[in-house]
Formats: structure tokens, sequence, C-alpha cells
């Protein structure tokens, strides 16, 4: 965990640095009082400054975190937040009913290992009274997506 | 609906031309009450009474849903007031706006997706409360602590709007400036165990709130060619991503091994003994959230914020907050419940919106022809205390109507997670998305879900980037306005009294904050050192 840690120093750093490279090449408008710089600039040069602190306390052995994070679980999060982006990607191109449909049904199978027409009648219910809700009653134009709904 | 419908609510003679004292004549405390009696005449019409009903309930449902809050749902009704007349328009369209206030609360402690940034601090003790079983306690203390917090700022609404009014017209940038640092000192004591981690968030949140255009100069800032990161990033989506994806990532494995909220739900109601430690919170919470939310700027996220951070400090255990304390949850609600009725006196007397949803609200006024400023309340006082009046009964409604539905939400906790969690999902998607109808604000939400996991495994508080992202803007806005207004550049902000007081405060604050986490720390030590003998 020490080596995640001393990952998001170098991680903050590189953050700072780019953002003090942005900072110095936005344009700086005569007249118009503190330029549009200043504000990230400081900020960057904080955040450095922190980043070196959190290090420092690494090697005095304070900031030691509370949770770790194991391979099993790392492949866990990872399918599931690999199937969130999926639905993400996909919901333009195949609409936000047909989209919410596999989201359901794949998580709930994944997670709660439900009998598949449990899940499938479950995600059938959801896709439809979400879009109805949302698309009839408030409005929200949801993506329609190439299947039209 | 043009405006020549109020003489459908007639005033008696002596009580037209009313000024609330803000003209150079007094108004009396009898005379108040004179228009108030009147309001309530016009108000206990049943059609009014009807539309107020409507819409506290219509608020409660676009609180609930994550996503369509407050802004949101007025924005989307008022088209469909202009049936109306302008009286119960209006009455409807304030009811929205203080009943989604109230309804964002439940999503924040029933699924830990706080609806608007205001149920941030709410979501914090009222998620914990929810996972040991006591979501029913925490969801009536929050219909209770919106109730005290709600009527007693439409009592402060109704007697002190004049000379309160008069008070916040004195900020300038200055002020504002020195609220916001007085505001941001309050992420100290929300940085957990850490300091630095918390500072470090803060920083985070601060930097994504300098993302789009420079509110001076109209400058891009790091949106690298990206017309969505032009117009910065949504804070509803980073709340959705830090809160609810990050959720959902933190519970994958308990849910699979089926642990999750495994719990009896432990009575629905607070105990008298809690409702009484809350007594001192709620009156608080209302105190801080009224005078704030006079100022125009002092959004309910800021005020809550605010009553959170006081709550901990003034608590004999401390050590309980973030860990499932009650007041957690009053404290918040209260003050977020407070601010969004005192916003409407800077509304109606001057026009100034001082939170979005107000705004919106501000444009319906004057889609019906009336122009908010002192002349609104010269011309039309039965408008404006027919309202007032209004919001008396909304806050009894939305009690009513709320507590009774305590249990059922309540439910929705004993839901297995495999079946709330890709309902969680969908619903991040629903409320990323119709903020502005955009698919990057859900990608913005989706990078922040992974965000989050990797703050919580880590053990980086996430509060800090919240509060920064949301008062960084304003924040800047106004030191930038202070210095071109400035001969002496930042001295500016202690010249100025009241900008000095609240540098005071928040110097205080900080100092405050510092002294008890050494305290802290060394009764830790002092413990670990007895345990060891």
């Amino acid at each position: 965990m020490r080596a995640a840690l001393v990952g998001v120093s170098v991680a903050l750093w590189c953050v700072s640095g780019l953002v003090i490279w942005e900072a110095k090449r936005l344009p700086v408008i005569p007249g118009t009082g503190l330029g549009p710089d200043v504000v990230p600039f400081w900020l960057a040069v904080l955040l450095t400054v922190f980043a070196a602190v959190l290090l420092a306390e690494l090697r005095s052995k304070k900031g030691k975190p509370a949770s770790v994070v194991d391979t099993a679980e790392l492949v866990e999060v990872g399918v599931v937040f690999l199937l969130i982006v999926l639905y993400v990607a996909i919901i333009s191109l195949v609409g936000y009913a047909a989209s919410t449909f596999l989201l359901v049904l794949l998580l709930m199978r994944r997670l709660g290992r439900y009998a598949l027409w449990k899940c499938a009648l479950s995600a059938l219910l959801v896709s439809v009274a979400s879009a109805f809700a949302f698309r009839q009653l408030l409005q929200v134009p949801l993506p329609p997506g190439l299947l039209g709904f | 609906m043009p405006f020549g419908s109020f003489c459908r609510y007639p005033y008696p003679p002596g009580c037209w031309g009313s000024d609330w004292g803000l003209s150079g004549k007094q108004v009396g405390f009898m005379e108040t009450v004179g228009y108030l009696l009147h309001g309530f005449g016009t108000v206990l019409r049943p059609e009014n009474v009807f539309y107020c009903f409507l819409g506290v309930l219509l608020g409660t449902l676009v609180g609930v849903l994550p996503g369509i809050g407050p802004t949101a749902g007025i924005a989307m009704l008022l088209p469909a007031t202009t049936v109306l007349d302008p009286v119960p328009a209006i009455i409807m369209l304030a009811g929205i706006y203080y009943g989604a206030m109230y309804g964002g609360s439940t999503t924040a402690i029933v699924v830990n997706i706080p609806g608007e940034a205001a149920s941030v601090p709410t979501a914090v003790d009222g998620y914990q409360m929810a996972k040991q079983g006591r979501a029913g306690p925490a969801l009536a203390m929050a219909a209770i602590s919106s109730f005290v917090a709600g009527t007693l700022s439409v009592i402060g609404l109704t007697f002190f709007a004049p000379s309160l009014a008069r008070f916040a017209l004195r900020f300038g940038p200055p002020e504002v400036c020195a609220l916001m640092v007085l505001a941001l000192s309050v992420v100290i004591n929300l940085s957990g165990r850490s300091l630095v981690r918390g500072l470090i968030s803060a920083c985070l949140g601060f930097l994504v709130a300098t993302i789009g255009l420079d509110p001076i100069t109209g400058v891009a800032r790091f949106s690298f060619g990206s017309v969505e990161l032009m117009s910065g990033i949504e804070f509803i989506s980073v709340i959705v991503g830090l809160f609810a994806i990050a959720e959902v990532l933190s519970n994958v494995r308990m849910a699979q091994a089926a642990e999750v909220f495994k719990v009896k739900l432990a009575g629905l109601m607070p105990s008298w003994a809690e409702i009484r430690a809350c007594m001192g919170t709620m009156l608080r919470a209302t105190g801080i959230g009224f005078f704030l939310g006079l100022i125009p700027g002092c959004t309910p996220a800021v005020c809550s914020f605010l009553s959170y951070d006081i709550e901990k400090r003034v608590s004999k255990e401390p050590e309980k907050f973030g860990r499932g304390a009650i007041q957690g949850v009053a404290g918040p609600e209260g003050a977020n419940n407070a601010t969004s009725t005192a916003g409407f006196i800077p509304l109606f007397c001057f026009g100034i919106p001082s939170a979005p949803a107000l705004a919106v609200l501000l444009g319906g006024l004057m889609m019906y022809g009336l122009q908010p400023g002192p002349t609104l309340l010269e011309k039309h006082p039965q408008f404006v205390w027919a309202v007032v009046a209004s919001m008396y009964i909304g806050n009894v409604m939305l009690l009513v109507l709320n507590l009774p539905l305590v249990p059922l939400w309540a439910r929705v906790v004993t839901i297995p997670y495999p079946i709330l969690a890709p309902l969680i999902v969908v619903f991040c998607f629903l409320g990323a998305f119709s903020v502005r109808m955009k698919l990057f604000d859900v990608w913005v939400a989706v990078v922040f879900g992974l965000i989050g996991w990797f703050m919580r495994k880590l053990d980086f508080p996430s509060m800090p980037l919240i509060l920064a992202l949301i008062l960084g803007g304003t924040f800047e806005q106004a030191l930038k306005q202070s210095l071109s207004m400035s001969h002496t550049g930042l001295l500016i902000l202690l010249q100025r009294p009241i900008a000095a007081a609240f540098l005071g405060l928040a110097a205080v604050s900080v100092a405050l904050s510092v002294y008890s986490r050494w305290r802290l720390r060394e009764r830790a030590a002092t413990f670990l050192g007895e345990e060891a003998d």
C-alpha cells in the first residue's frame, strides 16, 4: 500500500506540473486584474507541497491507510466498473432502455447470482418504468439510440 | 398569464401600499400580523391549498429522484403553470423548491446519493445510520428538523425581513470572499484522520472548479479544445460519482457475500431523548441557515456544510460524527431548509436569487409580469404575503406528507444489494444526464466514481473536494472583484468590518480545528501508553 501512496504523490506532482504548464500558457488580458492563471497556478503549487508532505508522512510511518486492496477485489471491482463503462459507451448506440436492460440483467447476475428469468424480469421492469417516468412524465430526452427506445 | 388577475385577491384599503419598511416607513408588529392573516385568507382558498399541496408533493418527488434537483424541477414545471393565476402558480413553484430541498435528503440517507450539494453532509451520517438499521429515525429527524427550521425561518421572514434585508445589502465582493474563506476553513474539520489528505482533496476540488471559462476574463482554462470542458464540470456529476458510484464499487464484494444491509430496522421514529438532544442542533441550524441565507451567493450547500461543522465542534462526542450521529442529520437538513426559506428575502426585496433554483423562480415571477424588488413589495403585498403564508402551510404539509412515508423509504435499505446496486447505477446515469442532457456529464460521474473508490481505499476524504468544488468558483470571482475594486490589494478584506469579522471567525475556526486535532492525537497517545502499561 505504501507503493500506492507513493504512486498517488507522483500522480499529484504530474497533475500539478500539467496545471502549472497550462496556466502559464493562458493569455493575460491587460486591465482585467488578477489573470486567469493565478488561482490555478497557486493551487498547483500547494498541491505539489501537500504531495511532498504525504511522502514525508509515509517515511515517518504516519500515513498508514485504513484499508487495503487485494487482487481479488481489484478484479471484482474492475468487472463491475467495466460493466458501467460499457453501459455508458453503448447507450447512445443501442438506446437508454435496451442498455439499461442489459446493465441491470448483467449486474444482478454478477452480484446476486439470481435465476436468469428473475434478472430479466427485473431488468425489463426497471428499464421500462424509468424510461417512461423520465421520457414521458419528466420530458428528459434520454438517448433513443439506433433501436429508437 | 398577465398580472391583472391579482385583483382576484384584493386587500382591504388600509393594507394597500405596504412597503415592509424599505422606503422609510416602518411596519409595526400588528400591521405585519394583519398582512399575514390576509395572506392566509388568500392561501386557504381550496384551489390555493391544492396547488400548495401539489407543489410540495411534486417537490418531494423531484428531490427523491437523484439529479432532478429543485432547479431542474422548477424549470421543467414552469411552463405547465402558465395556465394558472400568478398566486397559485408561484405558491406551487415555491412548494416545489422547499419540497425538493427536503426530498433530497431521502436518497442521501437511504442509498447515499445526495440529490444535490446541500444533501452531501446529510449523507455522511444519515447513510451510516441507515446501514445500522436506523434509516427510519434518520429520515424522521430530517423531516422534523426541516419542519422546525423551515417554520422558524418563515417566522423570521415575516417579522425581520426588512431590517435583515437592509443588512444583507452591505455585502459586496470582499464580504462574499471573506465568507467563502470562512466556509473553506471547514475543510480542516472535514479532513478525517489525515489533515494533508483533506487538504489535497480540497486542492483537487478547487482545481476542478477552475475548469471552464474564467469568471472575469472569459478565457477558457484547462478545456484542451473540448467544448464540454469549456462549460465546466457539473458538480452534480462529481457528487454522483464520488458518493453513489464509488459506493457501488466499494460494496461489490460485500454484495456478493450478501452481507450489506442485512440489518434489522431498529425503530422507525427517533426517541424523545434523541429529539431533545437535537433541539439545540435545530435551533443553531436555523440561525446559521437563516442569516447566511440572506446573503446572495450563500447557497444552501454552504450552510449545510457549516452547520455540520459547527455541530461536530459543539458535540460532546465529535468522534461519533461520520459514524451515524443523528445531529449530523438534523443540523445540515435544518440549515438547508432555513436557507431555502431565507433566500426568498433577497429575491423579493432586491430581485437577487441566492440559489440557482431561485433564479429560475425569478424567471417565473418575471414571466407573470412581476418585477422583484422594493416595488414588488410596495405594489403587490397581497402576492408576497400570500406566498409567505403558503410557506407556513407548506411546511406543515411536508411534515404530514413525509412522516407517514418514513417506513416506506426505510424499507428501501433492506432490499438486497445485488438488486439495489443496478438501480443505483441507473439512477446515477439519470441524475448526471438530466442536469444538462449531456452524456459527457455521465462520463464525468463514471470517472469520479473510480476516483472516489480509490480515495476511499487510500483514506482520502471526499467532503473537502466537494466543498472546494462548490465554493471554488464563487471564491475566485469574489476575490478577483475585490482586488479590482481595491487600491490596497488583499488588505481590503481587513478594511471592511464585516469581511474582517468573517476572516477573524475563519482564523478562530482554523485554530480551534488544529487544536482539537492535536488534543485528539495527545489523548490517543496517552490511551495507547496506558494500554501498553
